[in-house]
């Protein structure tokens, strides 16, 4: 370029001009040019021009480094959150190594307390731990609890010193001050260790974990609450923890700022702590090697019981069922059937004249169960029951002397109705009236018997009365004077009687005729028989065709009255009824009628005469015998026994 | 019963450990301690008018360049500042221990001068004369080996914490 120039000033200026033309002011325009690739060019080669300029001399980690180490340190200022976050990864395995072998060392000593809590039973999980190589307090954690809280700690900040503690096991011995001390030592240790930068932030351990074992810590202002907790717990002991805390610094706020050692204030906290005692036992613990032959035996055992009441919960359901499902009855309305410790209530409606409810449910068939049957009367307005009430209406009628209700039931739309009856009771249709059931609605059967019935006595005696006339009846008593043998007959009769009155009195006013002597029977037989020959032998005679009586004849028939008197003196006697017939007879002369007229008055006037002569009429018959060859023109006499047969008979009787 | 808190401090194997082993027998065994700092046992001291339960918070390895977890201190009733007397450094570093202690909290200190059983460094007593001044409540001699001064010890605590409060 510099190569033809005319005149070195005139070349040069010219060239500038030319340059600057080109160019532009202080070459501008190729700044310009050069300035807008700079960025990319540098950027393409920045990398390795540092890494050969600190190749070469080293200066770029000199300039660089307290560039970098201001940018750094703004940054962990403004961010510092986002650095503890990077860096927490970091420090936290150190502090873990740190920790982890206090824990070894607690779990430790946590060991040695959980031997001492345990019996027979720890021997034997001891033996198992040891065997499958868990350590024996994880075992027995694992083989008991979801989780346990084992202890409670209730630690004074200031001094790490232990205010009260509450154990589980009471037997176990604890060094719940040393733990204290311990916890307190490594919150410290541990809270200094990461925050030791920032005093005014004070931090806490809330938890110190194993696989099993865990320390939850809950801290206040002046005291924390520890609880050594075995297995998974949940976090609501987390809560509980706190909420006693809380308590306890409301409660113990003086104390608490007070303390020199002497825990004794605080003995009453153990209730707070106490709460804090939860646990959670596992459902079952069975080992698989053996076969828990003790936990199958109950879990039989179990599921038998529960088995079998299942059963009963079934039996009992299915016969409520059963009940439910009953054909209605008249008169019971079933209102609600009910398992009621294993027995079945039954609460019902019942019209007294339905049949009885126990009886109604038996057709469910519900053998075995006890049932309570709850009871209330209504009135069914059920057609059948209507009828039925008929035949109650019958069954309630009052009692009748000499009625006898046998049987009343419904029979084709009627009642039918048996009955024993005294002829004596009033009729059956009489006492039905009661019943106000009209007589086509009822069908009577009617027997007849003797009713012992009290109330029918009067009656009876009354009819007594009726069949002795002999006797008067006054009162309920007889009086009179009875043969021997009627008397024999009425006290027969009043002994059928029933005995509520006093027989004795009824007949006491009765008098028997004096008894005959059978010598004395026969003596006025004899003389019976001689009057009646002596009478039967005597003739009144008449004038040819007249009936009146001749002089002779009316003396003759004096005697002939005392012979009838004598007669019917000894026939009365030998209780014989006897009648006197007064036979007339004519001669053959005259006419067949007037001779039958003509006896007949002869026998009348006779009779009349006698009759003059006080003899009864009654016991005398006038016949007119119309003419005899032989007896003509007289009056005879003949006696003539009516009740023969009977007076023999009587006499038999007498003889006996 | 009462308890005290008692804080026991030194610098690296002047004996603390083993005052303290000696006094009380204790479950945790010391290598877990180391850890984390601090060893707590505990031990009923039995004084004429009650018992005292010492909490016995067994400090771990200070010196003069590691210092020690200030909070551990707090509730103390009682610190214990061990030293060797075979070891002029000892006591040195007890001396600092003492002044960061009295910084953090008001508390009396007692000076226990430890292997009384071997002889003493040299200079030791005219050190000690000159350097602990009222700085101390009571200043014992021990022999954690021979088991000399340290029923004493646990006793004269024992009085002081309850003194102290
Ligand atoms: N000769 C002697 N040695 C002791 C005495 N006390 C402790 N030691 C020893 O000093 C060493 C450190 O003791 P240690 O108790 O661990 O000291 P720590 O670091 O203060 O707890 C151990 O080897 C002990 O045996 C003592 O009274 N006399
Ligand atoms: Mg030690």
């Amino acid at each position: 370029m510099e190569s033809n120039n005319p005149s070195p000033l005139s070349e040069s200026q010219e060239l500038a001009d030319f340059r600057q033309i080109i160019l532009g002011k202080n070459n501008q325009r190729i700044r310009d040019v050069v300035e807008e690739d700079a960025r990319k060019i540098v950027s393409k080669v920045l990398t390795e021009a540092l890494h050969d300029r600190q190749n070469t001399d080293g200066t770029v980690s000199q300039v660089l480094a307290p560039l970098i180490e201001k940018a750094v340190e703004k940054s962990v200022l403004e961010k510092k959150d986002l650095f503890i976050g990077y860096l927490y990864p970091l420090v936290g395995g150190l502090i873990r190594k740190a920790v982890s072998a206090f824990i070894t060392g607690f779990m430790e000593q946590t060991n040695l307390l959980l031997e001492s809590s345990f019996t027979i039973k720890g021997l034997q999980w001891r033996f198992r731990a040891w065997r499958t190589g868990v350590p024996y307090a994880q075992y027995v954690i694992r083989q008991t609890f979801v989780f346990r809280v084992e202890q409670i700690l209730l630690i004074h900040n200031e001094t790490s010193m232990l205010l009260n503690t509450v154990v589980r096991d009471k037997t176990q011995a604890t060094d719940g001050d040393t733990v204290s001390a311990m916890l307190s030592a490594i919150n410290d240790f541990v809270s200094d260790s990461f925050y030791s930068a920032n005093k005014d932030n004070k931090q806490f351990l809330d938890e110190i974990k194993t696989d099993d074992f865990t320390l939850l810590i809950k801290q206040g202002p002046q005291a924390m609450l520890v609880a050594a907790i075995t297995g998974n717990y949940p976090a609501a002991i987390g809560e509980s923890l706190q909420l006693s805390l809380e308590t306890i610094h409301k409660i113990y706020g003086a104390e608490l700022d007070q303390f020199d050692g002497d825990a004794l204030p605080f003995v009453n906290t153990e209730q707070q702590l106490n709460d804090c005692l939860l646990a959670q036992q596992k459902e079952s613990i069975t080992l698989k090697k053996k076969k828990p032959w003790m936990a199958i035996a109950l879990f039989m055992a179990f599921f038998f019981v529960i088995g079998y009441f299942t059963l009963l919960q079934w039996q009992l359901n299915s016969k409520i069922q059963r009940i439910n499902s009953l054909v209605n009855t008249p008169g019971i309305v079933l209102l609600n059937v009910d398992a009621c410790n294993n027995k079945i209530c039954i609460e019902l409606l019942r019209d007294p004249l339905a049949q009885p409810a126990a009886k109604w449910i038996e057709h469910a068939k519900l053998a075995g169960t006890e049932i309570n049957i709850m009871e209330r009367p209504y009135r069914s307005l059920d057609p059948v029951l209507i009828k039925e009430s008929k035949v109650h209406k019958i069954k309630a009628l009052p009692a009748s002397p000499g009625i006898v209700l046998l049987d009343a039931e419904l029979c084709d739309d009627k009642v039918c109705i048996t009955i024993l009856r005294d002829p004596l009771a009033e009729p059956a249709l009489s006492w039905l009236k009661g019943t106000k059931l009209s007589a086509t609605e009822l069908v009577i059967n009617e027997r007849v018997y003797r009713s012992l019935d009290a109330q029918l006595t009067p009656l009876r005696l009354s009819l007594l009365a009726v069949q002795f006339p002999e006797l008067t009846y006054i009162n309920h008593v007889f009086s009179g004077q009875l043969s021997q043998e009627k008397f024999r007959q009425l006290k027969h009769l009043v002994a059928a009687l029933p005995d509520e009155i006093n027989l004795k009195s009824i007949i006491s006013k009765v008098k028997v005729f004096p008894t005959l002597l059978p010598s004395k029977v026969k003596i006025n037989r004899a003389l019976l028989t001689q009057s009646i020959n002596k009478l039967e032998n005597t003739a009144i005679i008449f004038n040819q065709n007249e009936s009146q009586l001749s002089g002779f004849s009316l003396n003759k028939l004096t005697l002939v009255s005392q012979n009838v008197f004598e007669i019917l003196n000894l026939s009365e006697q030998l209780n014989s009824n006897i009648k006197i017939l007064i036979l007339g007879a004519s001669s053959p002369k005259g006419s067949k009628v007037h001779n039958r007229q003509l006896s007949l008055a002869r026998a009348q006037s006779v009779k009349t005469n006698l009759i003059s002569n006080k003899v009864d009429a009654e016991v005398m018959e006038a016949l007119g015998l119309g003419s005899l060859d032989k007896k003509d023109r007289r009056v005879m006499f003949s006696v003539v026994n009516i009740s023969a047969a009977k007076t023999a008979l009587d006499l038999e009787h007498t003889n006996q | 019963m009462i308890q005290k808190k008692v804080c026991i401090f030194g610098a690296s194997a002047v004996g603390k450990t083993s005052l303290v082993n000696r006094y009380v027998a204790g479950i945790f065994n010391d290598k877990y301690l180391t850890s984390i700092g601090v060893k707590i046992d505990k031990k009923i001291v039995k004084l004429n008018d009650n018992n005292v339960q010492l909490m016995l918070w067994d400090i771990e390895g200070i010196d003069r360049y590691s210092g020690f977890n200030r909070k551990f201190i707090r509730g103390a009733s009682v610190a214990i500042v061990v030293v060797d007397q075979s070891r002029i450094q000892s006591f040195q570093d007890g001396l600092e221990i003492t002044r960061m202690l009295k910084q953090e909290q008001e508390i009396p200190v007692i000076l226990v001068i430890n292997k009384s059983d071997l002889p003493p460094a040299d200079a030791w007593h005219s050190i000690l004369e000159n350097e602990s001044p009222s700085l101390f409540e009571a200043q014992l001699q021990t022999s954690a080996k021979q088991n000399t001064g340290v029923d004493n010890l646990f006793f004269d605590v024992a009085k002081i914490s309850l003194n102290h409060t």
